[in-house]
């Protein structure tokens, strides 16, 4: 059994680290570069980098800030924010990104994905889903509303066969709650792909981390508790560890 | 990017929030002058102490003081007004500035007894290093100290009131859970002092913990034993930072003998370290792209002694933004570092979205003192 792995994820607006409540209320945390700084002190495995305002400001992610970052990162880097060409990914690998993470462009145009998986190499290519729960069920979430003619597991199922390396699972409603993840929803995709799946969303503490671990995810993005709590990636690492689930 | 359109601070602050084009703090601002009923905060500050108080042969509260106008207004405050007994807690600063051994002997002048926590510096220093290189403030170890040190002595002696000053999340701004407590505790140090990096981190730069005692907040168990409360005392009465100036200044208290300090529009704030004003200000500018004089013209156009044009001219002719050299080589010297490896750190830290570069290399454009040159600037 693979190492499970536990990454942190950075949000930014284009100037600033930030954290989001429901994708909505934020919480602005700073400098990109202290942040990297802490993490690559903490050792962690990988790092998740999303401008949530690029797409919205029809721009994307600011290469130098990537590149600054990418300079003295440890971690394997994955970039997101308004990336809508191939052009747009190899200037970001160029500046240091290890991977990419797709998710507007690709709901925009499909095709993209498998694009971008030529060229670069499925390896590369997250494809990032957003995720709302209402009423027991889960709906893809996309420029602020419900896409209701676009069913979940279709679209994940379609992900992958266009070519997608990784899924990121971003599970809105519980975005910086730090009030428990959703074990059933990383179950659920998890089991139904066989690409690598990063869940995220509302992780409320190392256990927490440790019970979506069991599932067959690959790995669990958190962001809240590391930034507002005492709990380190290594807590989460012991926790799993304390389950019996590889982790390093 | 966004500035608030009543002050004039960005909304690259962190901790900052915008509603409806306005900062937090703005608003907070309009509720303190209007809207919260301070003489019922006043009742409610009398109730509490009541039941603390002593009849002044123990201490019966702390003060956390660095000797500033806003602790020594506090310590003299709570003594004189409101009848308590302090005992004032100072955490030892990077580098203590003259000044500042000065005012904390006006405080003892005043009648007050003082304790001096002052962490072993061989440690202490590769803290700053980490600040420096890691964070991005070179002041790191002195933000937690001073919220932990009074919080030690309390657990120690058995003192379980605390009086803080204002709560900086109503005064400047921060997540409306934290704007109306009125009490500050660990998870408030680790959300707000400590720019994301913990305690445990530093062990992975081998600072064993147990060097670093003075810094690590005593465990759930001590603090509940003793009762620990600390309580701000900018939440029961309203605060003023010109009051708190004024009364010290006629007291005999000292604002900085050469003006305001680099980066800074007035002459009265961040006296007491050699780093704090000038450099850790700096810092804040160069990620954040505003600096002390922002913060304290923001502070005068709140009070309504400013209007925020007069205030955008006063930010235009401060020091705000340029290299604060007069203290730096001490850092230099202090930290064994070379002034490449000194200015290669800062330009790291520079936030490349806020400052001019060049747009084939990402390097950043310089004047010819060596200053950066802003992007923005509030119209």
């Amino acid at each position: 059994m693979l190492r499970k792995r536990v990454i942190p994820i950075v949000l930014l607006d284009g100037f600033s680290v930030l954290k989001t409540v429901k994708f909505d209320v934020r919480r602005n945390l700073g400098s990109p570069v202290t942040v990297m700084r802490t993490y690559n002190t903490r050792n962690v495995d990988e790092l998740v980098l999303l401008d949530i305002d690029a797409s919205k400001q029809n721009r994307a992610i600011d290469k130098f800030t990537i590149q600054e970052i990418a300079q003295d990162c440890f971690m394997p880097l994955t970039v997101g924010g308004g990336i809508r060409s191939n052009d747009d990914i190899r200037e970001l690998l160029k500046r240091g990104a290890d991977k990419v993470a797709i998710n507007t462009q690709a709901l925009l145009k499909p095709a993209f994905i498998t694009e971008a998986a030529e060229e670069f190499g499925a390896q590369c290519i997250v494809v990032s889903i957003d995720v709302v729960e209402e009423d027991d069920k889960f709906y893809v979430y996309s420029n602020g509303t419900i896409q209701t003619e676009l069913n979940l597991l279709t679209w994940i199922k379609q992900v992958e066969a266009l070519g997608a390396g990784e899924i990121l699972i971003n599970n809105v409603t519980r975005d910086g709650s730090m009030e428990g993840a959703n074990v059933e929803l990383a179950d659920i995709v998890s089991k139904l792909v066989s690409i690598p799946v990063i869940y995220v969303g509302g992780v409320s503490s190392p256990e927490d981390a440790a019970a979506i671990a069991e599932t067959n995810v690959s790995a669990v993005g958190i962001a809240s508790i590391f930034h507002f709590t005492d709990a380190t990636p290594n807590d989460c690492r012991m926790a799993m560890k304390n389950k019996g689930i590889p982790a390093r | 990017m966004q500035y608030c359109n009543k002050c004039i601070m960005p909304a690259t602050r962190p901790e900052q929030v915008f509603t409806d084009g306005i900062c937090d703090a703005c608003h907070s601002a309009v509720d303190k002058h209007d809207k919260i009923d301070w003489d019922q905060r006043s009742v409610e500050f009398e109730e509490i102490l009541s039941k603390y108080r002593g009849d002044g042969s123990r201490y019966d509260c702390i003060i956390p003081v660095s000797g500033g106008k806003d602790s020594c207004y506090q310590a003299i405050t709570m003594r004189d007004k409101y009848g308590m007994t302090p005992l004032c807690v100072t955490h030892t600063p990077c580098d203590l500035t003259e000044v500042g051994l000065k005012n904390l002997n006006f405080l003892r002048d005043q009648g007050f007894d003082l304790i001096q926590i002052s962490g072993n510096r061989k440690s202490y220093k590769e803290l700053v290093r980490i600040g420096f290189f890691k964070l991005g403030d070179c002041c790191w170890p002195e933000h937690i100290g001073i919220f932990t040190a009074p919080v030690r002595i309390a657990v120690n002696y058995k003192i379980p009131l605390l009086i803080w000053g204002e709560n900086s999340q109503f005064e400047y701004g921060g997540p409306a859970a934290k704007k109306e407590n009125n009490f500050l505790d660990r998870n408030w140090l680790e959300q707000f002092q400590m720019s994301g990096h913990r305690l445990s981190d530093v062990v992975h730069d081998g600072v064993e913990l147990n060097s670093i005692k003075t810094l690590l907040y005593p465990d759930d168990e001590e603090v509940n034993e003793v009762g620990v409360t600390g309580l701000f005392l900018g939440y029961f009465e309203k605060w003023d930072s010109k009051r708190n100036t004024d009364m010290c200044c006629s007291m005999g208290w000292n604002k900085n003998p050469d003006g305001p300090v680099e980066g800074a529009y007035n002459d009265f704030e961040n006296l007491d370290c050699k780093w704090i004003g000038g450099l850790h200000d700096y810092m804040k500018f160069i990620k954040y792209g505003y600096g002390r004089a922002t913060d304290q013209l923001c502070i005068e156009i709140r009070a309504g002694r400013m209007t925020r044009e007069e205030a955008v001219i006063a930010l235009r002719n401060s020091s705000e933004g340029q290299v604060p050299w007069k203290y730096i080589p001490d850092l230099m010297e202090y930290l064994n570092i070379t002034k490449e490896e000194f200015t290669g750190n800062l330009d790291r830290f520079t936030n490349k979205m806020i400052f001019e570069r060049d747009d084939e290399t990402g390097q950043l454009i310089k004047d010819e003192d060596g200053n950066l040159i802003r992007r923005f600037f509030p119209g």
